[in-house]
């Protein structure tokens, strides 16, 4: 017999219908036999070739020659999902990112009513964006849906969906990070008291959120004997879901028109300088030809496109939400399919969570990628964060195999702005401690002034890798 | 559908949440679940009949819309 190495994937235990398990190299999902009439009926029904072919859910095909060796007595099939180049959480996604996994999720379960199934889930951690749609990666997340019976995840989806989204729209947009601290959604009573007073003249939120939460308190000692009794029509859940749908498309930001513009237009390039910098990213990027690229602090994603214009699969990580908003409207508008915007504070990039902390991987976690672009970023790290330049080229070496970076000096423009309200105290912060403090992580393989400017542009190997 | 019915739904409804609204805020532990599942029956309730409604309402425009433009092409056609 051959030894093979399995691992179960730690975020994949809650669901009894089954689990991913990564096994020698590939990544599988297990249908448990107690899942079996809904996993037949999924694909007998048709539901799974609709949905496939909506781009809603994640296409797998059945795998006969593998099996997970941990669980064997459970086991019913073997599917291998298409790879997801990439798993992004809510919390790093924009407001219309969760918008649109919210309606996909929506979509989903009113297709699959049509069907006669119904989501027994409404995470949104089972969403994923692939290609520019959002799309569902649980394929065990529907249920041969009983007559009568409720729709279960109504509360799943208020506090995954609906709770960020109506804050988000009508608090403050950096309020989806509650979901960092609550992982089964944001709790209704928080949402309702942190949404402004207005909200409750507002039909839906009213609904949904204010009154639901009340019931959610009137309601917590009663026994849960009572809950079977009643019974519920379907066309009674499609008016729910209805309601839901209209409460989010109605959820907008009220972004004026002269705040978007100034954020594609902010650069202290001339255009001569800019035109040299992309060309010369462009070739380091020829150079290197990865398969994917993380785009670290990336603003609107004008790098980030010049890598998924080469075939790249590209991250574009920014820490200012608008920016990635307007970086998603950018790529939705254009139908771009390699280009994933997502919300990370390198200062603070996200941690391992959840059950025993491996939940929801850390950023290093989901790495390394092939190539890091760090563009325009250092001085922001080093000066406005701090941090020493050896300690930045120790965070990135872990990250990638290759490394493009721009080192930009105390007497640029943007250093000087950075310095101008704070005390020097960085004595260190010149182009030859750079050179050292990342020669010790990483070779250096080319480094090319940017003509008309202050600065200077490196392609790095990880020593690592 | 009779009335006294309606009444009765209505007034159900109407009393569910008043309790709903007046509840005082309790800060312990807290299982959600049973309050969800309640309102969830009450509002799909409402929801589900305004739902109809409003497909009904849809399908009445198309008829009447598909009529109209079936009719203007009859009556060009008979000009």
């Amino acid at each position: 017999m051959i030894a093979t190495t399995e691992i179960k994937v730690p975020g994949s235990f809650r669901d009894p219908s089954g689990f991913l398990f990564r096994q020698d190299g590939g990544l599988y999902r297990q249908v448990n036999q107690v899942y079996r009439e809904h996993y037949d009926y999924l694909i007998q029904s048709g539901l799974y070739h609709e949905l496939v072919q909506a781009s809603l859910l994640i296409p797998h095909e059945e795998i006969f020659s593998v099996a997970s060796v941990t669980s064997n007595l459970d086991h019913y099939k073997t599917l291998r999902p298409e790879p997801i180049p990439f798993i992004s959480y809510p919390y790093e996604w924009c407001f219309s990112q969760l918008k649109a996994a919210a309606l996909a999720t929506l979509e989903i379960q009113k297709t699959a009513l049509e069907f006669g199934m119904s989501l027994k889930d409404a995470s949104a951690y089972n969403i994923q964006f692939i290609g520019g749609r959002a799309i569902l990666i649980d394929t065990l997340s529907f249920e041969i849906y009983q007559e009568g019976r409720p729709w279960v995840a109504y509360r799943q989806f208020c506090q995954h969906f609906l709770a960020p989204l109506a804050l988000m729209a009508t608090t403050d947009l950096r309020l989806n990070q509650l979901l960092r601290i609550h992982l089964d959604g944001i709790p209704l009573d928080l949402t309702s008291s942190l949404l402004p007073w207005k909200t409750h003249f507002q039909f839906s939120l009213l609904s949904h959120i204010h009154l639901h939460a009340r019931s959610q308190k009137r309601y917590e000692n009663v026994s849960s004997s009572t809950r079977k009794d009643a019974r519920l029509r379907k066309s009674a859940i499609l008016g729910l879901i209805d309601s839901l749908e209209t409460a989010i498309r109605n959820l907008r930001l009220s972004i004026s028109e002269s705040t978007w513009s100034s954020y594609y237009g902010e650069t202290n390039y001339s255009d001569e300088a800019m035109k040299q910098k992309i060309a010369l990213v462009g070739g380091m990027l020829d150079i290197s030809a990865p398969q994917f690229v993380w785009d670290l602090g990336a603003n609107t994603g004008r790098f980030s496109r010049l890598a998924a214009e080469r075939g790249s699969y590209t991250i574009s990580f920014e820490a200012d939400p608008l920016c990635v908003e307007a970086n998603y409207r950018t790529s939705q508008e254009k139908k771009e399919t390699k280009i994933v915007p997502l919300v990370l504070d390198l200062t603070n990039p996200s941690s391992n969570i959840g059950w025993a902390n491996q939940e929801r991987l850390s950023l290093q976690d989901r790495g390394p990628t092939d190539t890091v672009l760090a563009l325009a970023l250092i001085h922001h790290l080093a000066i406005a964060n701090n941090v020493p330049l050896g300690r930045i080229a120790q965070f990135l070496q872990p990250l990638c195999k290759q490394l493009i970076i721009e080192f930009v000096p105390k007497n640029d423009s943007q250093v000087k702005r950075l310095l101008a309200t704070r005390e020097d105290v960085f004595p260190h912060y010149t182009q030859e401690t750079f050179d050292a403090e990342f020669n010790r992580f990483f070779f250096i393989e080319r480094t090319t002034k940017i003509q008309n400017t202050e600065r200077t542009l490196y392609l790095m190997q990880s020593r690592l890798f | 559908m009779n009335v006294p019915f309606v009444k009765l739904a209505k007034g159900s409804a109407l009393i569910f949440l008043i309790q709903i609204v007046t509840v005082t805020p309790a800060f312990a532990y807290i299982d959600p679940g049973t309050g969800s599942y309640l309102f969830q029956m009450l509002m799909a309730g409402l929801l589900g009949s305004a739902f109809a409604i409003k497909m009904t309402w849809r399908n009445v425009k198309t008829y009447i819309s598909q009529i109209f433009s079936g009719n203007a092409g009859n009556d060009d056609s008979n000009d």
